[in-house]
């Protein structure tokens, strides 16, 4: 029997700026959740096994990448199912944006389970099926450890607090759908709308966290852009001076552009010096402008920075590529301007400063973080720090609003019952199951029934 | 002489749908009863349905059960609960003349071809020298007969022991022998039994009583049933009545506790958390100052009224002082009184979802004795041991219930994957996949199963199948055609737009320009509105269940010794090894076994070619 599980998807490269990422898809519907998302000449459904279709992923219009898709049908793949690769481009941001729009319609792949169906499907032979028992065994082992050190700590207690709610409401609802006739109080619709409602801005602000909690593990990226020579590496290199340097996870190699990281009051901040986004003709240099762009979008902040001479061009162009709360204007050089002109510049919203005379740089530097900064309470409230479970939790808040949206249109408790499991459903994914014995439990434990 | 096909030890709400189901599927079947005048005796409160129990009961009806046909027949108030809740979960429900029920029971009985009845107790199981199979039972007085199938549908008399206070004294309920012997001869053939205890509340006499105080519950107006297309029209005969415990019985209760069976340290069997007695609701509750109190008729030939919420084991003179305390009952007389009863079932891990014994082949067990409770729980098992009884007969596939196409799927696969710590009852909320198991459906989802197994009337199913095509005309011809009056429209749209507008009702549609046809019914309007208003949630569900049934349908063999699987954890082997699970989603279902031990599970199967391998393969 061939085995037909759902379908999954991973990052199958190491995270990081490297040169390329390869998302890979695996089942049944891997063809068609890819083509949804990814727009070519080519139809991906019509090229042969084996055959590479290039073209854009697009969310909604907005362009993420240009990739590289390669087909696998089944039974001709590592999985023996149809699979699908992705390469994109190597950057976090974009590839963990390419697998949130994949996991909308397919399950994060667990450790190992792209070779378990490769087993299962029989692509692997005997000889390496106790092999793969070990990796699986091993796998869940280490994934278990990870996981338990995980949660030992603040997000698993404001994921559980959540939970607690959803499950709160649920047994309402379930205690009028089954437990009609007991002489219960009924149901306060408008009091469960506001209750749903604030658990809805609960799981909001959970989502939010993940942004940071993603710089917070990766990094605060941030790209300084400019004409040459109106100071963009001694902006750079005022910083790695006067702040502690610290080796970066992922040296920039390339001579396009530059990458240092230092640690700004316990945040990694990784400035980007790029090689510019001017207009030019020369062909070796039009590669490393393409190569800025990437890292511009890529970036949490853009230094803009000027000497003097405004760059209306580049600015506009720039805002093509992010968008401009993004952006930080920057005069560099002040001490060269009379304060008069300084006045007009600050009305213009740049940041003025001088690496000469260091004035300045402070500010910059507490307007860099200035937005991430998370506040002691909230760090130990606990935030998401990776994409699955920003995902999970998207989709709580998706379903929480069904749920707002059921009652308030009176559709009957049992189809908002259902929207709250599947929110339920989507939190356990981060913390562990409950079952409908866990909500009949708490209808006995709290409330007085039987006729 | 004392040859039968299929033998079913107990004419109660299981053993009757068993014997009707195995006699009307062919076989040659006896029936036994302790005594003639108990078949079909509604020994709790003389009622059937409300949530997920009314579904089940128009569940049994579609595949041709008794106690869907016999609650319309006999029923003397209805009601349709949840209607101010959504459509998926309304609920059927009724009160039932307790007397008719049984004599409508009686000659269902009587009426079936192949179907003997009989009145004896049964006390031992004859097994085949090797003792892992049934060849017959033997009685109290010394008869023997024989059957390759045997059902066990005993409910609550194996070592019944009912309690009234200080006073204890055995008997199957109230003034009905118990049947002691039969415990020892399962215990003897190696099952696993535990004890539970339930309990009743006492019976007045509704001419004792002051209707002043209580407040009167009617039937609906339009009274449904639970059975269509069968041209019994339900009635409305009685009302039932609403009162209230109060402070002073409560009292009564907390300083007689200790004269209590229950709270005197009398019983040892664990009772339903839902259905608690008045002790239990004083005790545990003790800030609620009341509690209702129904009325019930039991019948229109009687006087006597089941009151439902004050179940006790309290001695006769204090449950006189509490009935007197209760508002409109203050001089009620007491026909009987309550008590409690405490019973072995068989732990249900005993058995597969066909019913049958996994120690003894050829046994089935039904009902109460497998640690249920309610009527139509128990019905739903007697039916699914009969059908199997008689497939198995036949060397015919096993029919096992889906939990995603029925109650009944629920109610089995819940029993015998997660066995039960209280006496199981079934709630809408046990079912996953709740939006796409409604009554209205019931028969879509099962009459075809039902009929193909011979069970359902050819009239019946003539009747079901045009009412199907007169839906698929219709809901065809709303979904591809356009209003044609449009005055409330900017421009013309499909009726189906129209009909998913909340306020729009399936009449509303006249008013766009559709022509409502004469030959659909009520049934069929509110079905049809149904399926278009709810479409996008019922998709959500059916792609739930497109999930479920992939797992659901890996099956594995149930001969596997889990305990030589390294790689499952050691407590999960165990629970594998009781169960032995027919498929990978059942498998994922028992308590204690993760995730992480399915996939090594996974992996033992693919690598001794055992994946998707059914027994005998």
């Amino acid at each position: 029997m061939e085995y037909k599980g759902d379908t999954i998807s991973a990052i199958s490269t190491p995270i990081g700026i490297g040169g390329i990422s390869v998302l890979r898809i695996s089942g049944e519907h891997s063809i068609p959740v890819v083509e949804e998302i990814f727009h070519s000449s080519k139809k991906l459904s019509k090229i042969k096994s084996h055959q590479a279709a290039f073209g854009r992923i697009c969310d909604n219009d907005q362009l993420i990448d240009e990739v590289l898709v390669t087909v696998f049908l089944a039974p001709h793949s590592y999985t023996g199912e149809d699979v699908v690769e992705i390469s994109c481009h190597g950057s976090t941001f974009v590839t963990n944006q390419i697998l949130e729009m994949l996991l909308r319609h397919t399950r994060l792949a667990d450790p190992g389970e792209f070779t378990q169906r490769a087993f299962l499907n029989d692509k692997i032979g005997l000889t390496q099926a106790e092999a793969v028992g070990d990796i699986l065994t091993a796998k869940t082992k280490i994934s278990h450890l990870a996981a338990m050190q995980q949660f030992e700590g603040s997000l698993r207690k404001r994921i559980e607090k959540l939970l607690q709610k959803t499950t709160e409401y649920r047994t309402l609802l379930e205690l009028e759908i089954d437990f009609t006739e007991q002489g219960l109080e009924q149901l306060d619709k408008e009091q469960l709308g506001g209750q749903l409602t604030e658990l809805r801005q609960e799981l909001e602000k959970l989502v939010e966290t993940g942004t940071e909690g993603l710089i917070l593990k990766e990094g605060l990226k941030v790209s300084l852009v400019g004409a040459p020579n109106v100071g963009k590496s001694s902006i750079f290199n005022a910083f790695l001076q006067t702040e502690r340097a610290i080796v970066t996870p992922h040296p920039g190699t390339t001579r396009d552009y530059l990458e240092e990281a230092i640690n700004l009051q316990g945040y990694l901040i990784r400035f980007f010096d790029t090689a510019g986004i001017r207009e030019t003709s020369d062909d070796i240099e039009k590669i490393g402008i393409a190569r800025s762009y990437e890292i511009i979008r890529d970036s949490h902040r853009i230094l803009f920075i000027i000497d003097g001479k405004e760059n209306e061009n580049e600015y506009a162009k720039l805002l093509e590529f992010t968008s401009e709360s993004r952006i930080i204007k920057v005069l560099n050089k002040s001490d060269l301007f009379p304060k008069g002109k300084l006045d007009d510049f600050r009305t213009k919203g740049y940041l003025i400063c001088s690496v000469t005379d260091t004035s300045g740089l402070q500010e910059l530097k507490e307007k860099l973080i200035e937005d991430i900064l998370i506040s002691r309470e909230e760090l130990q409230s606990g935030i998401l720090t990776n994409t699955r479970q920003i995902a999970a939790v998207k989709k709580a808040v998706e379903s929480t609003q069904k749920a707002i949206e059921s009652l308030q249109n009176d559709l009957g408790y049992e189809f908002t019952a259902f929207d709250l499991k599947e929110a339920s459903t989507a939190l356990e994914e981060i913390i562990g199951k409950v079952t409908t014995d866990d909500i009949l439990n708490q209808i006995f434990e709290n409330f007085c029934i039987g006729k | 002489m004392n040859n039968y096909d299929v033998i079913v030890v107990g004419a109660g709400h299981a053993g009757i749908e068993a014997a009707m189901a195995a006699a009307g599927m062919g076989a040659n079947t006896l029936i036994f009863v302790i005594k003639i005048e108990s078949i079909g005796r509604m020994s709790c409160n003389p009622s059937v349905g409300g949530p997920a129990k009314g579904h089940l009961a128009r569940e049994l009806d579609a595949l041709g059960g008794q106690i869907g046909k016999a609650a319309d027949a006999t029923g003397i108030q209805f009601r349709m609960l949840n209607r101010k809740k959504g459509p998926a979960v309304w609920a059927p429900r009724c009160q039932n003349d307790r007397t008719q029920y049984s004599i409508f029971m009686h000659h269902a009985l009587e009426e079936q071809s192949n179907l003997e009845i009989k009145e004896s107790t049964i006390d031992e199981l004859i097994l085949a020298s090797n003792g892992k199979e049934i060849i017959g039972v033997k009685s109290k007085l010394g008869e023997s007969y024989f059957a390759p199938k045997v059902i066990l549908a005993n409910g609550t008399f194996l070592r019944g022991l009912v309690h009234v206070g200080e006073v204890h004294y055995s008997a199957g309920r109230a003034g009905e022998p118990a049947s002691n012997e039969l415990s020892k001869s399962l215990i003897a053939a190696g099952l696993n039994l535990a004890r539970f205890k339930t309990g009743t509340p006492p019976r007045i006499d509704l001419r004792t009583l002051d209707y002043n105080k209580l407040e009167e519950q009617p039937g609906d107006e339009n009274p449904q049933g639970f059975s269509y297309y069968r041209d019994v029209k339900p009635q409305n005969l009685v009302s039932c009545y609403l009162t209230f415990t109060n402070s002073e019985t409560h009292e009564i209760i907390r300083s007689n506790l200790k004269r209590s069976s229950l709270y005197g340290g009398f019983i040892s069997g664990i009772g339903p958390r839902y259905c608690p007695s008045i002790e239990d609701k004083v005790v545990k509750f003790h800030s609620k100052d009341h509690h209702q109190v129904f009325i019930e008729p039991e019948g229109v030939n009687t006087f006597e009224a089941y009151v439902n919420g004050i179940s006790n084991s309290l001695p006769p003179e204090v449950q006189t002082k509490l009935v007197h305390s209760i508002p409109g009952l203050e001089k009620a007389a007491i026909i009987r009184y309550g008590y409690a009863i405490e019973y072995d079932y068989i732990v249900p891990d005993e058995i597969w979802p066909t019913m049958e014994s996994k120690q003894i082949s050829g046994l089935y067990l039904a009902g109460q004795i497998n640690g249920t409770s309610g009527y139509e729980e128990a019905g739903a098992q007697g039916m699914a041991a009969g059908i199997n009884a008689v497939l198995a007969l036949d060397g015919k596939e096993p029919l096992i219930f889906d939990r995603s196409q029925s109650y009944l799927g629920v109610l089995l696969d819940d029993l015998v994957t997660k066995g039960t710590t209280e006496p199981y009852r079934l709630f809408t909320s046990r079912a996953e996949y709740r939006l796409f198991l409604r009554q209205d459906n019931a028969d879509d989802r099962l009459m075809p199963l039902g009929y193909k197994l011979g069970l359902v009337e050819d009239i019946r199913w003539q009747k079901y199948l045009e009412m199907r095509e007169v839906y698929l005309r219709e809901l065809t011809f709303l979904q591809n055609n356009n209003t044609t009056i449009s005055n409330e429209l900017r421009e013309p749209t499909k009726f189906v737009n129209i009909l998913k507008r909340p306020e729009i009702e399936f009449d509303d549609l006249q008013r766009f320009g559709y022509k409502i046809p004469p030959d659909i019914s009520e049934d069929v309007r509110n079905k049809i509105m149904l399926e278009v208003k709810y479409e996008g949630y019922l998709k959500r569900q059916l792609a739930e269940i497109d999930k479920f049934e992939k797992m659901e349908h890996s099956a594995i063999p149930t001969d596997i010794d889990y305990m030589k699987i390294d790689s499952i954890a050691w407590e999960a082997r165990e629970r594998l090894n009781k169960i032995r699970p027919a498929s990978l989603g059942q498998a994922s279902r028992i308590s204690g076994v993760n995730h992480t031990d399915i996939a090594s599970l996974m992996v033992y199967l693919k690598k001794n070619k055992l994946f998707g391998k059914k027994d005998g393969e």
